[in-house]
């Protein structure tokens, strides 16, 4: 910030800086410290689905959508700092709900100087390498209550949402090029029996580990421009070990590979954000010996925000989820499964309307609408529920109170 | 925007006021070169997914130069009309 300044003109505005002045005058003994800082965030909701189970099976309207969060960090010098977040998480089906940690890591500023910046975060750390995924749980921070299920499928939010390991930020600023942001993480996620059974369905009951994770992404600012753009890749290899008796299923071995690609404008009233990505789901065993797919998903949207003044914003998204690029229409899949799966459960396609609105500096209120074609992101995946997600189409409303601090 | 240390070491620590206030609004958007609203999304996601910690935020003028006296490495903005005693006020020109 203090090398930008120093080209810009200041008319009206100057800074204002205090250095070791605080020892030699009379105030020293007033100084004070701000190595700990607390912040958190409240919301409630009520959401509703008609035609899916994505939130609860009656189809009433429901008010598991609560978010509650408290973090703190501190400074321990100027190299080295703690913080950890908890939060609790209600949202019916969508993921298993409760408390748990949400981050807690120690960061270490390794290297700095006018144009770079190091950081190495150890311990539980978030996935930094989406748009929205380091922030996923905190209302405020997304575009819309229910976010983008091709890219933040809330069934894979507890694998998603980071692990435990280690993340490597490496920050450039070039006066000519801009920003660059650079991520590198290596960490795995302890899956409960609860997030086994969302993802591959309630009969199983053996145990699913994640065995390793690799991600990376790079982040691109061109000097004084809106727009950012973003790549990211991962690579994540999981197994299921059945249950030594009574389990409906075999061993398994699971591989999920991404490549993403982003890019965001930010303007004065304007906003633009497409996601876009594919993914290599290999899947062996889990139903009997020598079962094995090998498929190419893909999933995009594309999302306008305008804000109509410095309270109002409006919202529109349309989204695209392909569970196999090479079936887009779901029918070798309802073939495959002899007809019992239906087609629609090759696909999930969304679009959203929606509004906020800031009754308060830290306090708003958000309302948005849902109509989904298809059911390809909906829980258990690899065991669909298809009694209770009969239909093709289904909408979603959803509206919720949030307050920060 | 990205430097976290004086020179000699010493952490900065950056004051502000809230985005909806008028001056932060105009510091941002004609010195800074960047809307307020945008500054809120990257502090946000600074303070709430562990990367790291955001500015201060002071509730008028006169409490951010208090703040900034009172805090060793301490840097915030203000009206060049402004009466500051015990601290140094530079002002930036191309």
């Amino acid at each position: 910030m203090l090398f930008k300044l120093k080209d810009r003109v200041m008319s009206k505005i100057s800074l204002l800086i205090v250095l070791n002045l605080l020892m030699f005058n009379a105030f020293a003994d007033q100084e004070i410290t701000h190595d700990l800082q607390v912040h958190g965030f409240i919301a409630q909701g009520i959401i509703d689905v008609n035609g899916s189970d994505y939130v609860n099976d009656s189809g009433d309207i429901s008010t598991e959508l609560t978010e509650i969060g408290l973090n703190a960090s501190y400074q321990l010098n100027s190299q080295l700092r703690i913080t950890g977040q908890v939060v609790y998480l209600e949202g019916g089906n969508r993921y298993n709900n409760g408390t748990r940690i949400d981050y807690a890591l120690i960061d270490w500023a390794a290297f700095q100087d006018e144009n770079w910046q190091v950081n190495l975060y150890l311990g539980r750390f978030k996935n930094y390498h989406w748009l929205y995924s380091g922030t996923r749980d905190v209302p405020f921070t997304r575009p819309s209550i229910i976010l983008p299920q091709s890219m933040y499928f809330d069934g894979f939010r507890d694998i998603a949402v980071g692990g435990d390991g280690g993340d490597l930020k490496i920050s450039h600023s070039s006066d000519n090029l801009g920003d660059f942001d650079f991520n590198l993480s290596s960490g795995t996620t302890t899956i409960s029996k609860e997030q086994t059974q969302l993802l591959l369905s309630e009969l199983a009951l053996g145990k699913f580990n994640q065995h390793s994770d690799l991600q990376t992404s790079l982040y691109w600012q061109p000097t004084f421009s809106s727009w950012r753009f973003g790549l990211s890749f991962l690579d994540s290899k999981f197994e299921y070990i059945a249950a030594e008796a009574g389990d409906n299923f075999l061993d398994a071995d699971l591989r999920l590979q991404r490549s993403i690609i982003n890019a965001l404008y930010e303007g004065e009233k304007w906003e633009f954000a497409v996601e876009a990505f594919q993914e290599r789901f290999i899947f062996d065993g889990f139903y009997y010996d020598g079962y094995s797919q090998d498929k190419l998903g893909l999933g995009y949207y594309a999302q306008s925000r305008y804000k109509v003044d410095n309270k109002f914003t409006l919202l529109a998204r349309y989204e695209k989820f392909y569970a196999d690029k090479n079936d887009k229409n779901g029918q070798e899949l309802e073939e495959s499964t002899g007809g019992i799966v239906p087609s629609y459960f090759g696909y999930q396609h969304d679009i959203t309307f929606g509004l906020s609105y800031d009754i308060a500096q830290t306090f708003r209120l958000q309302f948005e609408f849902h109509h989904f074609t298809g059911t390809a992101r909906l829980t258990p995946v690899v065991f669909p529920n298809l009694e209770l997600n009969d239909s093709e189409s289904w909408d979603l409303w959803a509206m919720q109170l949030m307050y920060w601090f | 925007m990205r430097q976290l240390l004086w020179s000699d070491g010493q952490k900065i620590v950056v004051f502000v006021l809230p985005s909806s206030h008028q001056l932060h609004q105009n510091f941002s958007k004609n010195e800074l070169g960047i809307f307020s609203y945008k500054l809120d999304r990257i502090w946000n996601k600074l303070t709430y997914s562990g990367l790291g910690t955001a500015p201060i935020v002071v509730q008028s003028p006169q409490a951010l130069i208090d703040a900034v006296i009172n805090t060793s490495g301490a840097i915030g903005y203000v009206e060049d009309s402004a009466d500051v005693k015990d601290a140094y006020v530079i002002q930036v020109k191309g």
